[in-house]
């Protein structure tokens, strides 16, 4: 070896004499540790897919949680937008709206249906202006909505 | 990832394991020092690609698993099972050699453990002065110095059993 080469001739008499010395066995043989291999190549396997298994289940479960939770996160951002409190969603809309039942409004709405068919005008006009016009105001005038000027607004 | 084959791995171990068990000796006692190469070689299996340098990577291995496990324990505990006291044998004793398996022994006890190191992995481990001083962090020339003092250092030993050099 050219690296011995620069130690002294005695020198690399001795270190051949050192090199010569047979090492100790090892308690550990060949079999044994092709044995520890292979047992930590499968251990290293199976936490692979313990990991795998781990990280679809969250994504399972995620998935079957998800819809029950995220109504009630919709529900908010409606609510929100809305200005309705969260526990008004779902609610029919009667209950904001209550249209009682009235014969006067029954009465009032079949003159009305009668003189649309009968191209009543005068008695049109007159349930506008009698039952309707605190109502129906013409966008930017204050003054009620007449059948006349509606008719002229109306496309034909 | 692909792990290195089995068959490759054994190859090296029946190839390195003895001198590295010596090596790991010199840190560690011999039970321990089994120990740490069935480590580094279970260890190798999990890497990806075979190193470049495989030999010197076993002995690296070896140093910083034995290092560790020293770290790990208690400091008046390692004083005791350090290499100077423990009694197992490192070589095997052969009638036609030369210098005898526990002279030999008796002699590299002697040396400091950065002497012990470097001896051994030139001599048994067969490693070339640049690997070693990789593995020992010093420069080839350093560790080409200590190498022939420490030579020089067990020869007189042999030759001369009661002069302390």
């Amino acid at each position: 070896m050219k690296e011995s080469d620069e130690l002294n001739p005695g020198d690399r008499e001795f270190e051949s004499a050192l090199a010569g010395i047979n090492l100790a066995e090892t308690r550990i043989n060949r079999d044994e540790l092709a044995f520890a291999l292979g047992k930590a190549s499968v251990a290293r396997r199976l936490n692979g897919w313990r990991s795998i298994s781990a990280v679809l289940t969250a994504v399972l479960l995620i998935s079957l949680i998800g819809p029950i939770v995220m109504p009630s996160a919709r529900e908010d951002s409606i609510a929100s937008q809305d200005g309705l409190e969260k526990q008004d969603i779902g609610k029919p809309l009667q209950e904001f709206v209550p249209l009682e039942p009235s014969p006067f409004r029954e009465a009032a709405y079949l003159s009305a249906r009668t003189a649309m068919l009968d191209d009543d005008l005068v008695e049109l006009d007159e349930f506008f202006t009698l039952h309707l016009s605190s109502n129906v105001e013409h966008p930017g005038n204050a003054e009620p909505v007449s059948l006349r000027s509606l008719r002229k607004e109306l496309p034909n | 990832m692909a792990d290195i084959d089995i068959k490759q791995i054994s190859e090296w171990f029946e190839a390195h394991s003895k001198a590295m068990v010596l090596f790991a000796s010199q840190f560690v006692d011999r039970a321990e020092a089994e120990d740490v190469i069935q480590d580094v070689f279970i260890r190798m299996q999990s890497h990806a690609n075979i190193p470049r340098d495989v030999k010197a990577w076993l002995y690296r291995s070896v140093k910083n698993a034995a290092l560790n496990r020293i770290r790990s324990r208690d400091r008046r505990k390692v004083r005791e099972t350090t290499a100077h006291e423990e009694s197992t044998t490192w070589f095997d004793a052969r009638p036609e050699d030369v210098i005898d398996a526990e002279q030999a022994r008796q002699l590299l006890m002697n040396l400091d453990e950065s002497e012990r190191e470097i001896v051994v992995l030139k001599i048994w481990a067969g490693l070339t002065f640049e690997q070693i001083a990789g593995i020992s962090e010093r420069s080839r020339s350093s560790v080409f110095r200590i190498y022939e003092k420490s030579i020089r250092t067990m020869r007189q030993q042999l030759e001369s059993p009661h002069e302390r050099i």
